[in-house]
């Protein structure tokens, strides 16, 4: 009622549209990037998953994303006005187009599939 | 309703200590023993809780760690009166007046033995009720009231700056030779506890230097978070040593350190001899788990370990039981107790399930590493198992 009484729209849905993949997404509210990329399969490059490692570093081209820790640890200054974020701590603010460099599986060749016994 | 209360019995441990402290003379060993016998008994007794429920009522849940604050002071209080000399704040009269019991009497009977005591509760306390909670709230780096708060329970053990290390260094380095706070195979809790300290100290400093000059800041300014944090800490032994003198200050510092070591030996039996690629995503084979039903009531979910790495971000009520991950062989108070004590017995009594470990988790690289890690670990068992194998 007073969403439409001051004329606030529901919020937009959130979506990523990933270059030079192609992939495109939606994102829950309260999802990150990188939970909503793994959540649909897609070898998204990641490790600690906590905005330590910058593995799962993208460039923003348009859009806006919420940043859930201070990536100023992590990312240099070049990186920063480059617009680089960490898809573990980025939530979407509405639609946002990222660029990946490397999709995982060109991350390592080597890279074992999942663990035998591993529970994830 | 249990599901929510069941995370306040920390602070009946805290308030239990507050009291044997103020009873004095041997009844500060009070919060020592209660904490151990409780912890250590009850993990055995009550066993496994696998539950996930699901919680609606999060703002309780937040009011829970921040309750952390009130019973911290109380605790602090108390040992400042009892550390000092004369009757700070008028207390030990109001008691005298309205509880008949007669602190005076009781700070004259408590000699050095029973002050060990006192530290030993307190340090538990320190690190159950300020460390831990610490640890959640500067997990939650947005928000800049959980970071404030966080930041104060660590400087209680001299620690502010594990805000810094323990989120951008040790959850990034996990179980790999680059993390000082991940023990190695083979390695004395002892030799682990300065190595970790000196590591986690330097790497913190790092880190912070790193983000200032990012930022376009000097290292030497009030930017500095890792300044900032030595200055809370200082802050509260000036207050102990205003409120009770130099006793007050000295009974404070090594309460501080002993309740660093407690951090340091949960930190040890988290990921004691534990392996990874570097280059592999952290999940949660890297984790020693428990689901001790105690453990976890106590210690908001912290041995839900296995899903706080493989999801630094989750909240503690969020924390899953992961029953399939590598398990603890005990409960937090009893792994505390083995490490201190018997760090020898405790390193002998995980070879086997190291051994399991390289078996059923490791992936193919880390299979290699942990060969490289039995080799270097100086244990028989360890080293014969690799030959064997």
């Amino acid at each position: 009622m007073f969403g439409k009484l001051f004329g606030r729209r529901p919020p937009e849905q959130a979506s990523v549209g990933v270059e030079p993949f192609g992939w495109e997404f939606e994102v829950e509210p309260g999802q990150t990037i990188l939970q909503a990329a793994l959540a649909r399969g897609l070898p998204w490059p990641s490790r600690c998953r906590v905005g330590s490692c910058a593995t799962c570093r993208c460039r923003l081209l348009e859009g806006d994303v919420k940043a859930l820790t201070d990536t100023s640890y992590v990312l240099s200054r070049e990186q920063l006005e480059q617009r680089y974020i960490l898809a573990c701590q980025s939530q979407p603010r509405g639609r946002v187009r990222v660029h990946l460099e490397r999709a995982k599986a060109t991350l390592r060749a080597d890279a074992p599939s999942e663990p035998a016994a591993d529970p994830r | 309703m249990g599901k929510y209360l069941k995370f306040t019995g920390v602070y009946g441990f805290a308030l239990a200590t507050a009291l044997g402290i103020a009873l004095g003379g041997a009844w500060m060993w009070l919060g020592a023993i209660v904490i151990y016998g409780v912890m250590i008994v009850g993990d055995e007794l009550l066993g496994d809780d696998y539950s996930e429920p699901d919680y609606r009522f999060r703002r309780l849940l937040d009011s829970m760690l921040y309750l952390a604050l009130p019973v911290l002071g109380i605790l602090c209080f108390v040992m400042a009166w009892m550390a000092g000399t004369g009757d700070l704040l008028g207390f030990g009269g109001w008691v005298q007046a309205n509880l008949g019991h007669d602190m005076f009497a009781a700070r004259d009977a408590s000699g050095a033995l029973h002050w060990l005591g006192a530290i030993i509760g307190s340090a538990l306390t320190f690190a159950a009720v300020g460390t831990n909670i610490g640890h959640e709230l500067t997990h939650r780096t947005t928000d800049g009231g959980a970071m404030f708060v966080g930041r104060w329970l660590l400087a209680l053990t001299l620690d502010a700056e594990f805000s810094i290390e323990h989120v951008y260094g040790h959850h990034r380095r996990l179980a790999t030779a680059a993390d000082p706070a991940t023990a190695r195979r083979g390695e004395s809790f002892y030799t682990f506890l300065f190595r970790s300290i000196a590591g986690q100290t330097r790497s913190a400093f790092e880190l912070e230097r790193g983000r200032l000059q990012t930022l376009g800041h000097g290292t030497w300014t009030w930017h500095n978070r890792y300044l900032r944090g030595w200055l809370m800490s200082v802050v509260l032994v000036a207050a102990f040593a205003y409120a009770a003198g130099l006793a007050g200050a000295v009974i404070f510092l090594l309460t501080a350190v002993a309740g660093r070591t407690v951090l340091e030996a949960v930190n040890y039996f988290e990921h004691y001899g534990l392996v990874r690629d570097p280059d592999e995503p952290v999940e949660p084979r890297h984790s020693w788990n428990s689901n001790k039903r105690l453990s976890n009531a106590v210690f908001f979910n912290l041995a839900r370990h296995s899903h706080h790495h493989a999801q630094g971000d989750a909240k503690f009520w969020q924390l899953r039981s992961y029953r399939e991950a590598p398990t603890l062989p005990f409960g937090y108070l009893t792994s505390m107790l083995l490490v201190y004590v018997v760090p020898g017995w405790y390193r002998n009594r995980m070879t086997p399930l190291l051994l399991e470990w390289d078996r059923r988790y490791a992936s193919p690289a880390e299979r290699r590493l942990a060969e490289e890690a039995n080799r270097a670990s100086g244990m028989r068992d360890l080293q014969l198992a690799t030959q064997g194998g």
